[in-house]
């Protein structure tokens, strides 16, 4: 295998020049914060260079990529750390000064249907990404989520009637209600 | 359908254009990366293969060897071709055997009877057993059992800014759950158990459950919808959330936590830590009276020598009722005398009607040497 002429490190240097933005772009639909996605990738190149041997050459690296992106930031949703998030953002909902990254992915949540998309729930959020942004075909995907193509399918069906439902009349359904 | 279809296609450039990293961003993700490496080159032992010195949890570690070989030990390329059949996330895999979360070096630790607990509701009241402001240490002796800290949520980055994590497996209600703490600082200030992979009606039943335990012992909470879940949560720092994974699986979490951006809805609500505090501080001045690390000073060991000492001041917190909290006051000298360390500790219990001292320290509070 070609790839086994070059150094481990070389291989790692190679993966984050071309495959930084596909990371960075997935974890940031998983945990929609530019700063947690950049730490994430990083997380991501970790993972993947300590398991760099185990590695199957004839798979795609980004495909692999994929996976362990989608593993760490749901690793990241279900940790503390995301929970903290989620309830510092009910108590203290104003923003601080933006940066110009900040900015940029502002600009992307003003368009309305992405902003539709990144607020799909995570099941359907994480298919249409990465089968419309990403372009992979639900075969893929069932096999990076460890599902069933046609649940895959299904997944990608029903997140598009969801889009269709919000930009149509609002399907709102994460609004914060304060019954005490 | 088939033109939100097209529509969505053609976004894929302007997603691609907007959501990437900055060339200073980019530039710092690859130092970051390569840091992290000659760091991890440069460090020899992992502290989960610190000795630990209990036949228990040495019994414990033999099995979690079993477990851990497959993402820590250096890889065998004769063992690991045989791992090769399918190509998946190796963290995800070591997961998958164990059915705990993703280890960095510090793999959860299994279940094993430890004292502090026997029954199921000995093992749901979690404020019974940690208080706010315990150390790693503090609980390590509670339970031996418990892993090793690693940063929270498996970030880096996160740890190095002091927050870690610690798990637990425990056998609650014929299921396994995991006990989380989370410290900054090494200051305990999370501990909470949670359950993954849930159906969608476990989950609920397991939630409604739950929710109805605490609201008999805790009384009126505060429902919270957010996004894929939803969150109740009671004054004595108390929450409950399910969340559903993109898998389609739920998770479940419950437990106490701490954070100073909600003390102004518990004052609203109820008796606030932060309240209880300040009536502990007119009982015995000098230690922090707000949650969240500890106060170092230096002080003079004796009133006839002019030798100092660093004394580390640290306020625990256990909410053992509804508006009812303990207080404990520890004042560390970090010094030993006749073989024994010198800390002074206070007790105390405040509630809003009353603020008693339940015990005093007979010896090391104004000085080491009177």
């Amino acid at each position: 295998m070609d790839t086994l002429k070059k150094t481990k490190e070389q291989l790692l240097r190679e993966w984050i020049a071309e495959h930084q933005n596909l990371v960075y772009r997935t974890a940031y639909f998983y945990v929609k914060d530019a700063s947690i996605a950049e730490d994430i990738a990083q997380e991501v190149f970790l993972r993947a260079y300590k398991h760099m041997d185990e590695f199957r050459g004839d798979a795609k690296v980004s495909t692999w990529l994929y996976r362990i992106t989608s593993n760490a930031c749901k690793d990241y949703l279900r940790s503390w750390s995301h929970r903290k998030l989620v309830v510092t953002h009910l108590f203290s909902p104003e923003k601080t000064s933006e940066s110009a990254e900040q900015e940029v992915l502002r600009s992307l949540e003003e368009d309305e249907l992405l902003r539709h998309v990144i607020r799909l729930p995570l099941k359907y959020r994480e298919v249409i990404v990465l089968y419309y942004f990403e372009q992979l075909k639900s075969r893929e995907i069932a096999e990076l989520l460890d599902t069933k193509e046609s649940t895959i399918r299904v997944r990608i069906s029903r997140g598009l009637e969801k889009l269709k439902k919000a930009l149509t009349g609002g399907d709102e359904q994460w609004e914060t209600s304060t019954n005490f | 359908m088939g033109n939100l279809d097209q529509l969505l296609k053609e976004k894929r450039e302007q997603v691609h254009a907007t959501l990437r990293l900055s060339d200073e961003a980019a530039e710092r993700l690859q130092r970051n990366i390569m840091e992290k490496l000659v760091e991890s080159e440069q460090r020899p032992f992992r502290p989960w293969r610190k000795v630990i010195p209990t036949a228990v949890i040495a019994a414990a570690a033999c099995l979690l060897f079993f477990y851990a070989i497959p993402a820590e030990a250096p890889v065998d390329h004769a063992d690991s071709n045989h791992k090769i059949h399918k190509q998946i996330d190796p963290e995800l895999e070591t997961r998958m055997e164990t059915g705990t979360p993703p280890t960095k070096g510090t793999p959860p630790s299994k279940a094993v009877p430890s004292p502090p607990w026997e029954t199921d509701e000995d093992k749901m009241s979690l404020n019974r057993v940690f208080a706010f402001g315990m150390s790693y240490d503090d609980v390590k002796k509670l339970f031996p059992a418990m892993g090793e800290l690693r940063p929270e949520g498996n970030l880096d980055s996160l740890g190095e800014t002091g927050l870690q994590e610690s798990f637990m497996e425990v056998e609650l209600d014929g299921q396994t759950a995991t006990l989380e703490l989370n410290f900054q600082e090494n200051w305990l200030y999370a501990y909470r158990y949670h359950i993954s992979g849930l159906k969608e009606k476990e989950a609920m039943d397991k939630v409604e459950n739950i929710r109805q335990v605490y609201e008999k012992a805790l009384g009126a909470y505060r429902e919270e919808q957010h996004e894929n879940g939803k969150s109740y949560r009671w004054p004595q720092q108390m929450i409950l959330s399910f969340t559903a994974l993109g898998d389609g699986t739920y998770y479940v979490s419950w437990g106490n936590e701490y954070a100073d951006i909600q003390d102004h809805f518990y004052r609203q609500q109820g008796f606030a830590i932060s309240e209880a505090l300040e009536k502990a501080a007119d009982l015995v001045p000098g230690f922090p009276v707000k949650l969240g690390g500890t106060v170092k000073r230096e002080e003079k060991t004796s009133p006839q020598s002019n030798d100092t000492a660093t004394v580390e001041y640290t306020t625990k917190v256990q909410v053992i009722g509804k508006n009812t909290y303990h207080i404990t006051l520890v004042k560390d000298w970090h010094r030993e005398i006749n073989g024994s360390p010198a800390v002074a500790t206070w007790e105390l219990e405040i509630s809003p009607s009353e603020a008693k001292i339940m015990s005093n320290p007979s010896q090391y509070t104004d000085y080491l040497i009177p």
